[in-house]
């Protein structure tokens, strides 16, 4: 892993324009695949940007007939959440099969979305 | 049996330790002033080095030192080795290329280290390494095995033409040959067995330290063997005089094979230590784990199996192509001939037999044994080609096996192995009676009903493992003996420390060599310490590989128990004021045959330490002695497992719905050890089977180089394991035992992939077989019948 500035915004408002002022930075969810690829010297930002310290990302809750899903929900929370469970019961079922306890409690579905590689 | 002694369930000494995070590998050594390596390795198959530039690299932050092949030279250190010599079928010896431990001229696989960065800190080694420039010339690349010899390929090393180590042959051809052409049915086969990575869960790490006062080596390393690894780096690469060097092995986290062998890094380590005058530590990473352990399989073959009118085989004819790799590592030779071929009788009558292997040169990583190491290559020709020949003879698998089986031992193969005891029509009926093999229609029947393909596979193997008698495999071509050594030191106390030359990388020899001891000397095992992995500790020894440790490591204990008893019961002989000849040992203590009179073990033990009970000149003090066992045979651990899938035909996807195992490993020391040792065997063999695939592309890359592409079994990979056994006892070791170390690897893919062809109704599938592979097999079939209406 090279050496790298870490930015821990409170607000999305923050996030935002640090994203905009900093040259080469990323946004960190989960880390799940880009702190492995950065340990591997594939990816080299210069700063990260993690969303983990901002309230209101994350949650599960029915809106009608949707089901909102904040980007920094746990695949763990996922898993286990009575309102995807009987709404959505397939979601829950591959939320709990995402790698193994330590991945998802973790990874995001928000960065698995961002992501999209087949094993995230 | 005592509660701790040989056949009792005792739970692994050693797990409390490595379970709770306090086992002490290679990785948590550190040393007083220790600087790190980072090797720079080749991004190309095959590539000419025509200059390194080291300058920008040297300057970087930290960095202690920068060292190629070209300071390797100038010191003048020898080659990595292959330490099996085995002669073509023209009598030419093997085609053995030089491996320095740093590439000199050319690199020779992607992975083949070209230089090394030694810093401060991992992060600078790192740091700098990307700095190193090397330039390469990029040369044209084989990967493939069946290609290597073809006319255009890649010519890697100047004394290989073709790429061709050896052609060699066992068995007589003209008998074969004779016996094939007067035979009612041949079947015929086309095998690829696949390229494989052996993944210990802990990666190879060495450090090396060199202490400029005394002229002494020590090397810390990931070794299954570290007194061979001790003599090839003196011996050979000319590192130091043996006495100056010391290999230390710690807590060793799997090996599987691949820590058998003697690999540049550690050889590195030791040299950078004295260049720089610093300890040097390396530890591998995953990817290079997959770039630089030596890899397993890559066989290509083709096999036929000759029956007459009633069903039984009258001759067996192989020829495979084996992929060696880029350099022949340290056993890598005896794996495809005298590890593969010897087993090519299966567990059959077979009167004929001819191999012919030819071993190959590629622009890969160096291949030699990994679990099972040509048994398993072996068993899948031969139980392939049995269960093919059933179908086509429309005899029932079981049936024409149960025909063709060895009744009678010893029993000579034309193929050098002479079995010495098995009964292999029982541990078939057993397995047989578990699987509910009666009963297997109706499931298909059922399976049919939702949709699904089910198919049921046997496995009949047989493997030569308690490697070996020294004689015998020097005779082969073996460069060193395969005896086992042991020291049994009896403190005044009474408690015990066995100097075991076996190695312990997971197998349990805490707790089954205490188990041993713990029986005989009627002493509880939390007494007896089991030591191993040190050479300046321990008495040479040849380490742990070939499930030997049981065969060979602890009948060396036996042996030294058997000395230790007659000098204990001299001593006891003093105490008791009685004749030697009638004292017996029998519980831990020592009485007068015929009287109550006795004496326990710990008396005994104080009093050879005191001497205060007889004369020193006439009894030597102490109770302390050495053994040396060579074995008279191999031995010859076999069994049948029965594997039975379900296929979704519309995925390919297979699961694995039973599995039934019943090996005859003779005396069990520790059944609960065993059943674990059959466990993660078979899971090997699955993995083999479905999911694992050294992909090779035609430059040359790795491109299955991680766990993201390549594929290891997981718990939910296999089914709960129905294990058991049956019990022929080893007649050539004084325990009985004949080892289970490998079987599930070598008996698994057979039955997997026998499985699988009966499901879909094709062989015309290759390991491993993937959803997409059966999928497209099972189209194919569709297909073929379809064109054939």
């Amino acid at each position: 892993m090279y050496a790298f500035t870490l930015h821990r915004p409170s607000s999305v408002r923050q996030a935002a324009n640090l994203l905009a002022k900093s040259e080469d930075a990323k946004l960190l969810a989960g880390g799940q695949t880009l702190i492995p690829t950065m340990k591997q010297r594939l990816a080299s930002p210069a700063s990260l940007i993690d969303l983990s310290l901002i309230e209101g990302l994350s949650g599960i809750e029915l809106r009608g007939r949707s089901i909102v899903i904040g980007a920094m929900t746990r695949h763990a929370e996922v898993a286990d959440s009575p309102i995807v469970q009987e709404n959505l019961p397939a979601l829950t079922e591959l939320a709990g099969e995402i790698g193994d306890p330590h991945v998802r409690n973790m990874g995001t579905i928000g960065g698995s979305r961002s992501g999209s590689a087949p094993p995230s | 049996m005592s509660a701790t002694g040989i056949g009792a369930t005792v739970r692994r000494k050693e797990d409390q330790r490595f379970i709770t995070g306090k086992g002490h590998y290679t990785a948590d050594v550190n040393r007083p002033g220790q600087t790190h390596a980072c090797f720079v390795r080749s991004p190309h198959a095959h590539a000419r080095i025509k200059g390194i530039d080291a300058a920008a690299a040297s300057k970087m932050p930290g960095v202690v030192a920068v060292l190629t092949g070209a300071d390797l030279a100038a010191d003048k250190l020898g080659n990595l080795i292959c330490g099996w010599m085995i002669h073509s079928k023209d009598g030419s010896a093997m085609k053995m290329a030089p491996h320095p431990a740093l590439a000199q001229t050319k690199a020779c696989h992607v992975g083949d280290p070209v230089a090394v960065v030694i810093a401060e800190t991992l992060a600078q080694a790192k740091d700098a390494a990307e700095k190193v420039k090397v330039d390469y010339e990029v040369l044209p690349a084989v990967a493939d095995p069946a290609q290597a010899q073809s006319a255009g390929a890649a010519q890697i090393h100047e004394v290989a033409p073709k790429n061709t180590i050896y052609q060699w042959q066992l068995g007589d051809k003209g008998k074969t040959d004779a016996a094939f052409q007067s035979a009612a049915h041949v079947t015929k086969l086309d095998i690829v067995n696949n390229r494989l990575v052996p993944n210990a869960i802990e990666p190879r790490a060495a450090i090396g330290e060199y202490d400029s006062g005394t002229g002494h080596f020590t090397l810390w390393n990931t070794t299954q063997n570290p007194h061979v690894a001790r003599l090839v780096i003196a011996a050979f690469i000319g590192m130091a005089p043996e006495h100056k060097l010391r290999v230390i092995a710690p807590d060793v986290g799997g090996g599987f094979g691949s820590k058998i062998f003697i690999y540049p890094e550690e050889v590195v380590a030791l040299w950078a230590s004295k260049r720089v005058g610093r300890p040097v530590k390396w530890v591998a990473e995953r990817v290079e784990s997959f770039l630089s352990d030596a890899h397993g399989r890559d066989h290509v073959t083709h096999a036929e199996m000759a029956f007459d009118r009633e069903g039984k085989v009258v001759g067996l004819r192989a020829k495979t192509i084996a992929n060696l790799g880029a350099y022949m590592s340290t056993f890598s030779s005896s794996v495809p001939t005298y590890l593969y071929a010897t087993l090519l009788s299966g567990q059959y009558n077979i009167p004929n037999i001819h191999c012919e292997v030819d071993a190959v040169y590629t622009n890969t990583v160096p291949v030699d044994a990994y679990r099972g190491a040509g048994r398993p290559e072996a068993t899948f020709v031969v139980e392939r080609l049995v269960e093919v020949a059933a179908r086509e003879l429309s005899i029932d698998p079981a049936e024409l096996r149960k025909r063709n089986f060895i009744h009678q031992f010893p029993h000579q193969t034309p193929v050098i192995l002479a079995y010495d005891a098995g009964d292999y029509n029982a541990s078939l009926r057993k397995a047989l009676e578990l699987a509910d093999y009666k009963g297997f229609a109706k499931r298909k029947r059922e399976s049919a009903r939702d949709g699904k393909l089910r198919g049921i596979g046997l496995s009949a193997y047989i493997e030569a493992c308690g490697i070996a008698p020294s004689q015998a495999v020097g005779s082969l071509g073996a460069g060193v003996g395969l005896w086992e050594s042991a020291e049994v030191r009896v403190n005044p106390t009474g408690s015990v420390e066995v100097l075991t030359g076996s190695h312990s990388h997971g197998q349990g020899h805490e707790t089954t060599f205490a188990q041993l001891v713990s029986e005989r000397l009627g002493i509880a095992i939390d007494n007896v310490s089991i030591v191993h992995g040190d050479t300046d500790i321990v008495q040479f020894g040849m380490g742990t590989y070939g499930s030997r440790s049981g065969a060979v490591g602890m009948s060396a204990i036996v042996k030294a128990l058997d000395k230790v008893e007659a000098k204990a019961k001299k001593v006891a002989s003093h105490l008791l004021e009685a004749a030697e000849g009638d004292i017996v040992f029998k519980d831990g203590k020592f009485t007068v045959a015929g009287t109550d009179r006795s004496v326990p073990w710990g008396d005994v033990a104080l009093n050879a330490y005191t001497a205060h009970k007889f004369s020193g000149q006439e009894l030597e003090p102490g109770l302390k002695e050495t053994s040396f066992y060579d074995p008279t045979n191999f031995t010859f651990p076999a069994g049948c497992h029965i594997c039975e899938v379900e296929i979704d035909p519309d995925t390919g996807e297979t699961e694995i719905v039973n599995w039934t195992a019943v090996d005859d490993f003779g005396v069990l020391v520790n059944p609960m050890i065993v059943e674990g040792q059959v466990h993660g065997g078979i899971t090997q063999g699955v993995g083999q089977a479905l999911l694992e695939h050294a992909i090779y592309d035609k430059d040359g890359q790795l491109v299955t180089g991680s766990f993201m592409d390549y594929c290891m079994p997981r718990a939910h990979d296999v089914p709960s394991f129905k294990v058991d056994v049956t019990v022929t006892k080893c007649p050539s070791n004084p325990l009985g035992i004949k080892g289970c170390g490998e079987a599930g690897a070598i008996a698994a893919p057979a039955a997997v992939i026998n499985a699988i062809t009966d499901a879909i109704g094709s062989e015309q599938i290759a390991m491993p077989a993937t959803p997409q592979a059966v999928w497209t097999a099972i189209q194919r079939g569709n297909a073929t019948r379809k064109a054939a209406e």
